[in-house]
């Protein structure tokens, strides 16, 4: 029950701060640049757009969702609530990773990457849910927006230019130690299905397991210790 | 004026103090060493790969239009959520009605930064272009660089409630880089989609030198900026 109302109040937010009403927008544009280029790039172009836009949105907005939520006392009254860390997390993850997989069929779509739509689906969730994880933990280390955006960009050179290396052809299989080689192989090639799905699980749950302690850290400093 | 110094130089206080001022330099100066050493050396390791003679080199001047343009919106971005702060804490309202005035706040936030930005990524393109540039075309592009940045700034100070809808905005306005990759990659006829964009027009003037280029991109750049000037001044007061 709490995490359901946690969650639509999730979506309500960011239906109301326009995140629906700006990746309308984003998606047009890019439905048109994909239909604008050769066919032969479509599919790679499409999974570089999914990758670094939809699915590492939580990277890019989480500082300013924490920030808006600690400026109105929503996260001192959620502190002090039954809620639990690990809900609030949640809520936050899946609102976000539902916006983010939308957007990503939509683009596959257009970009001829939906062979296996449910497959697709889990893929990109999950990397939505890694970059949400990261940008919830620099978001609750950091006091402001500008702050937060400085911090975020090793982590996106971090996560992205392996990615976009492993697309362009460096596909060694150690690379599949790193989460956004594994989105790339799984959805482009699926030659090593195994090994990139174990590797992107273990991220996935890692970091969240690693976001709820530090999530739990941070409430506690806002004036309420909950486990 | 003594007013407008100081308050510039509380804008310049609060984005260094977010490291900010920092990120902005080291990520222009960093993208500028990363197109003039690294680009070269990359385009020989993919022209021996693919065994062509040519595959970025066609596109260097649009490497040196990114770099000329990222300074002045990175700082003018910086700029804007400070303002977004500042409206945040009812501060602007207060800053309007000292000797600062409306006009004196908008320049000493959004002016000043804009213009010293800008002197600092015609220098950039100096140190690390890839192209040759000819006075006259860098001072061209980078008005226009300017003035884009300035109306993406006042369009995210706008459009905006909270830093949450800045950082939205920010994203949206981001697609002024998107018209300078059109006149390298798409084909001709389908260019003019991107009518609208400035860097469309600014990117068609840095690649075929018709003057005729630069004047839209300058008249449109300038057209974007007194519906947004007069919303900025009426969201102050």
């Amino acid at each position: 029950m709490r995490n359901r109302a946690l969650f639509f109040g999730d979506i309500r937010f960011q239906w109301k701060y326009g995140f629906y009403f700006l990746y309308l927008v984003f998606t047009l544009l890019y439905l048109m640049i994909l239909q604008l280029l050769p066919s032969a790039w479509k599919p790679k172009v499409a999974m570089l757009l999914v990758f670094s836009d939809p699915a590492a949105m939580g990277l890019f907005f989480m500082g300013a969702i924490i920030q808006l939520e600690k400026g109105e006392h929503t996260l001192q009254s959620l502190s002090v609530s039954p809620v639990r860390s690990h809900e609030y997390v949640l809520s936050k993850l899946f609102s976000l990773g539902l916006l983010a997989t939308l957007v990503a069929l939509c683009l596959a779509t257009a970009g001829k990457l939906l062979d296996h739509p449910m497959h697709f689906i889990l893929v990109v969730f999950a990397g939505s849910c890694i970059f949400s994880s990261i940008g919830m933990m620099i978001a609750t280390k950091t006091e402001t927006l500008n702050q937060f955006i400085v911090a975020t960009i090793p982590m996106e050179l971090v996560i992205n230019l392996p990615a976009v290396a492993y697309v362009l052809g460096y596909n060694h299989p150690l690379m599949l130690l790193h989460p956004g080689c594994c989105i790339m192989e799984l959805i482009l090639f699926g030659e090593r299905m195994v090994l990139a799905s174990l590797s992107l699980s273990f991220w996935a749950i890692g970091l969240f397991l690693l976001t709820i302690h530090v999530v739990e850290g941070f409430f506690s400093t806002l004036g309420g210790a909950k486990k | 004026m003594k007013a407008l110094v100081q308050s510039f130089f509380m804008v310049f206080r609060q984005v260094r103090k977010d490291s900010m001022l920092i990120m902005v330099c080291f990520a222009s100066v960093l993208a500028g060493l990363f197109f003039r050493f690294a680009i070269p050396r990359l385009e020989t390791l993919l022209c021996t790969y693919f065994m062509k003679s040519s595959i970025l080199e066609p596109h260097y001047r649009l490497f040196d239009l990114v770099l000329n343009l990222l300074a002045p919106y990175m700082l003018c971005f910086a700029a804007s959520m400070v303002m977004l702060d500042e409206y945040d804490q009812n501060m602007t309202r207060y800053l309007s009605v000292t000797p600062l005035k409306k006009s004196g706040y908008i320049v000493s936030h959004l002016v000043i930064p804009a213009v010293l930005s800008t002197v600092v990524s015609m220098i950039l393109v100096v140190a690390f272009h890839l192209t040759v540039w000819s006075f006259l075309d860098l001072v061209a592009v980078s008005i226009v660089s300017l003035l884009s940045a300035f109306s993406v700034a006042l369009f995210i100070f706008t459009f905006s409630h909270n830093k949450l809808e800045g950082m939205a905005m920010a994203k949206l306005s981001g697609c002024i880089l998107l018209g300078l990759p059109v006149p390298f990659f798409v084909q001709a006829e389908l260019q003019y989609l991107f009518f609208a964009f400035p860097s469309f027009w600014i990117a068609k003037f840095s690649k075929e030198g018709h003057v005729v280029f630069f004047l839209v991109a300058f008249i449109l750049s300038l057209a974007y900026i007194p519906p947004f000037l007069h919303k900025v001044e009426r969201k102050i007061v």
